[in-house]
């Protein structure tokens, strides 16, 4: 058994609140160094945030540090932009692929499955930071759930007609 | 460990909070829950139906978004009734799990 299964409901709730406080944290003290770093635009080039998780043994939680390390402006341009670029050319092809599914369905169900459950997955596909795989898992769980809901609907409305 | 809720119980304990739509409605009942409970988007746009069905909740547009292909989002608030049968739901709950009323 983990441990955290042998803690207590208020223990788990207590620890994530931890968490949640642990995390809120670091985000303040990321935004204070890039705030810091920005007061002198010709360093910030030099200097990338690195951010290390680590585990603290006493509470089995992990703690985020910060930490200023130099590095070569060269190196940033030439070995992060193309994977921060490629990431996102990844996301931008999931999205499109997904709103063209998304377009197929608007074709073959309601007005109200296409504006509500459609609508909001493709919110939830358009919302900034969404990896490729959360936006085409995202693409298959809405295609198979509409389509049910859409048999369920008609199945429910000629029911209904039967009855009248 | 996933707590068993009725998605139909969870949304109605959610709108009590104010109106809302089927991806905030999800949102705030993991929030609500520190993420015990995560409504899934099987149960929930037909329990968001089946509540609008018995008139316990009633739906809205609002205005077309263009995050959304031009589509309005679906917004569902409580009606008196829905009102009401949520604090029911809330005494009930309470009773069931011995709860003080501070608890509740």
């Amino acid at each position: 058994m983990s441990r955290k299964r042998g803690l207590s409901r208020g223990a788990r709730a207590q620890l994530k609140a931890e968490r949640r406080a642990r995390r809120r944290q670091a985000a303040e003290m990321r935004d204070q160094a890039w705030r810091a770093a920005n007061r002198w635009p010709e360093e910030i080039s030099k200097f990338l945030i690195v951010r290390s998780d680590q585990s603290a043994t006493e509470t089995s939680a992990r703690t985020t540090q910060l930490t200023l390390a130099f590095v070569d402006e060269h190196w940033i341009a030439s070995a992060i932009t193309p994977a921060v670029e490629q990431r996102a050319g990844r996301s931008a092809r999931a999205q499109r692929r997904a709103a063209g599914v998304f377009e197929l369905l608007d074709a073959v169900v309601p007005r109200r499955l296409r504006v509500e459950e459609i609508g909001d997955a493709l919110e939830y596909v358009n919302a900034p930071g969404r990896t490729a795989l959360q936006i085409y898992l995202k693409a298959i769980a809405t295609t198979f759930w509409v389509l049910l809901n859409a048999f369920r609907e008609i199945r429910s409305s000629v029911g209904k007609r039967a009855q009248e | 460990m996933e707590l068993l809720v009725a998605a139909k119980s969870a949304l109605l304990q959610a709108l009590v909070e104010g109106p809302g739509y089927g991806l905030e409605l999800i949102d705030r009942v993991k929030d609500r829950t520190s993420g015990d409970v995560r409504l899934g988007q099987g149960s929930v746009y037909p329990a968001l139906r089946s509540l609008e069905v018995e008139g316990l909740v009633r739906s809205y547009e609002g205005p077309p978004l263009p995050e959304r292909g031009g589509r309005p989002r679906v917004y569902y608030e409580l009606t008196g009734e829905g009102l009401r049968a949520a604090r029911e739901q809330r005494r009930a709950a309470a009773g069931l799990f011995m709860l003080t009323p501070r608890e509740a």
